[in-house]
């Protein structure tokens, strides 16, 4: 396995019961990674309790999914306005939840429920290159990278089990690690991922190829 | 023979089409423009047998294509486009040319995700205008294409097409072919991919070289052809052949809408009477869509 798992510095949090996670992530470039989420699995081997549900926007801008990836908890809603001039029909056929918004412009009757954890992966029927990520958790700790940066707050003490994933990650799976955590802890973790190109989110004009 | 408002009639029938096909509403309609600018090679522009006949030239060539997408049904969907193009030769400025050519699509796919198989159908026509005027034609087209995307890798399309070019005034341009085809796109990484493609046309060609009897013997229509004059008199013969032709792209994406290439061509016509042909085409352009 290429990629590497670092922890690279530790110090001490001012929170009182709970620690932190300050997260980096980057390529086998160099370069800071975007599109990544890390979250905490399990805590001493259980899953966490009381994942709140929430409410998600997934926007589809300029023939794009905007945000392109995405994590939300089990039980959440998620709406996906469509704010382009032209029509769009969102479909997954992802085990995690399988579903249809045919041929529609502005905003779709109802949200979608996401009843069930794991990836989603969300593509568009009219234009192929449209494609989308909602990794459902049932956790509430995880975090969405940000050119390469992002931290997990009031995470309670104990054996973490920590996972990353990102659509392009090489081994094409989530890449897991046990991290011990104290109280009022926080710990400076480190990723380097091997990704793979880049691949169907190009919307450049082909030679020899008409637009529609 | 073919006269000029039976031309219109056409050209105005497709535009009468283009129009009904009007987005009522803006909201449902998908507007695209794209340009292009390209260098040209062409080692054996006049389709010559002979080293002494065979004329070769670079050309630059520029295109803006313009149009709407419509998706009419929850599978299918519309494109009316129009095409104007220009084309300046180096040496041979007879062939300079301008055109504009309509066209109306429609795909259908057959189903929901992205490697479900589409049907692609194309009706097109268009004006061709050359700097020696009796070089001029229409050229209809027809293409129908069925695609498919295998992998996030891999898109094949295999497909049928018509073209059909008219001629105000030389026989020997009028010409009439039908071709099968399959190409597609490898994907290497979100910036570079192989287009490519292998088409089998058979049809008429025009082939202009130096008087041969052979040449007059195979040929269905002659005529003078004084753009590839050169001292000797050539003779412009309409001839049925078989052509195979090769094709192979490099694209490079430079930015979300733009894209240079590199790209060649091989032609390989085999005509009656054993009269062969090889024409080899390198280009290089840029490409823009907004």
């Amino acid at each position: 396995m290429k990629t590497l798992f670092l922890i690279t510095a530790l110090c001490f949090s001012p929170l009182v019961y709970a620690g932190s996670l300050t997260v980096s992530v980057h390529d086998q470039y160099g370069e800071p990674v975007y599109d990544a989420i890390v979250y905490i699995q399990t805590i001493n081997g259980k899953i966490p309790e009381s994942v709140p549900e929430s409410s998600v926007v997934i926007d589809q801008r300029d023939e794009m999914y905007v945000p392109h990836v995405r994590a939300t908890t089990i039980g959440s809603l998620v709406d996906f306005p469509n704010s382009d001039d032209v029509q769009h029909h969102v479909y997954s056929f992802s085990a995690a939840k399988t579903f249809e918004l045919p041929l529609y412009l502005d905003v779709p009757a109802e949200p979608v429920l996401f009843d069930n954890p794991g990836l989603v992966v969300l593509g568009c029927n009219i234009h192929d290159h449209m494609r989308g990520y909602i990794l459902v958790l049932d956790t509430p700790y995880f975090v969405e990278i940000e050119e390469g940066q992002g931290a997990i707050q009031n995470v309670p003490a104990g054996n973490l089990e920590l996972r990353l994933w990102h659509p392009r990650l090489e081994i094409e799976i989530e890449l897991t690690q046990q991290i011990p955590l104290g109280e009022n802890e926080s710990l400076s973790l480190a990723f380097d991922v091997q990704l793979l190109p880049e691949r169907m989110v190009r919307r450049a004009p082909k030679r020899g190829k008409k637009r529609y | 023979m073919y006269n000029k408002p039976f031309r219109l009639k056409t050209s105005i029938l497709l535009f009468i089409v283009s129009v009904s096909l009007w987005p009522t509403e803006q909201a449902l309609a998908d507007w695209f423009q794209e340009g292009s600018a390209e260098f040209l090679f062409n080692d054996n522009l006049n389709r010559a047998i002979l080293e002494s006949d065979i004329r070769s030239d670079i050309s630059l060539e520029g295109a803006f294509v313009g149009g709407y997408f419509s998706q009419v049904a929850e599978y299918t969907g519309v494109t009316a486009s129009a095409a104007f193009t220009l084309a300046h030769f180096q040496e041979y400025s007879d062939l300079n040319n301008v055109s504009l050519n309509l066209g109306l699509s429609f795909n259908h796919k057959f189903g929901v995700g992205d490697k479900v198989p589409r049907l692609n159908g194309t009706v097109s026509i268009g004006e061709h205008k050359y700097e020696y005027e009796i070089r001029d034609v229409e050229v209809r087209r027809a293409d129908l294409s069925l695609v498919k995307r295998f992998n996030d890798y891999l898109e094949l399309s295999f497909g049928v097409k018509h073209e059909d070019r008219r001629s105000d005034h030389y026989l020997s341009l009028d010409t009439n072919s039908f071709s099968t085809y399959v190409s597609g796109f490898l994907d290497i990484n979100a910036r570079d991919w192989i287009g490519f493609s292998y088409t089998r046309r058979s049809g008429e060609i025009t082939s202009s070289s130096s008087t041969s009897t052979l040449m007059l013997n195979a040929s269905t229509a002659t005529n003078r052809d004084h753009t590839f004059d050169n001292g000797v008199p050539i003779i412009a013969y309409r001839l049925d052949a078989e052509t195979d032709v090769y094709s192979i792209d490099w694209n490079r994406a430079i930015s979300e809408s733009s894209t240079f290439y590199v790209g060649y061509e091989k032609q390989d016509s085999k005509a009656s009477a054993g009269i062969n042909y090889d024409t080899n085409i390198f280009r290089t352009g840029l490409m823009l869509s907004w």
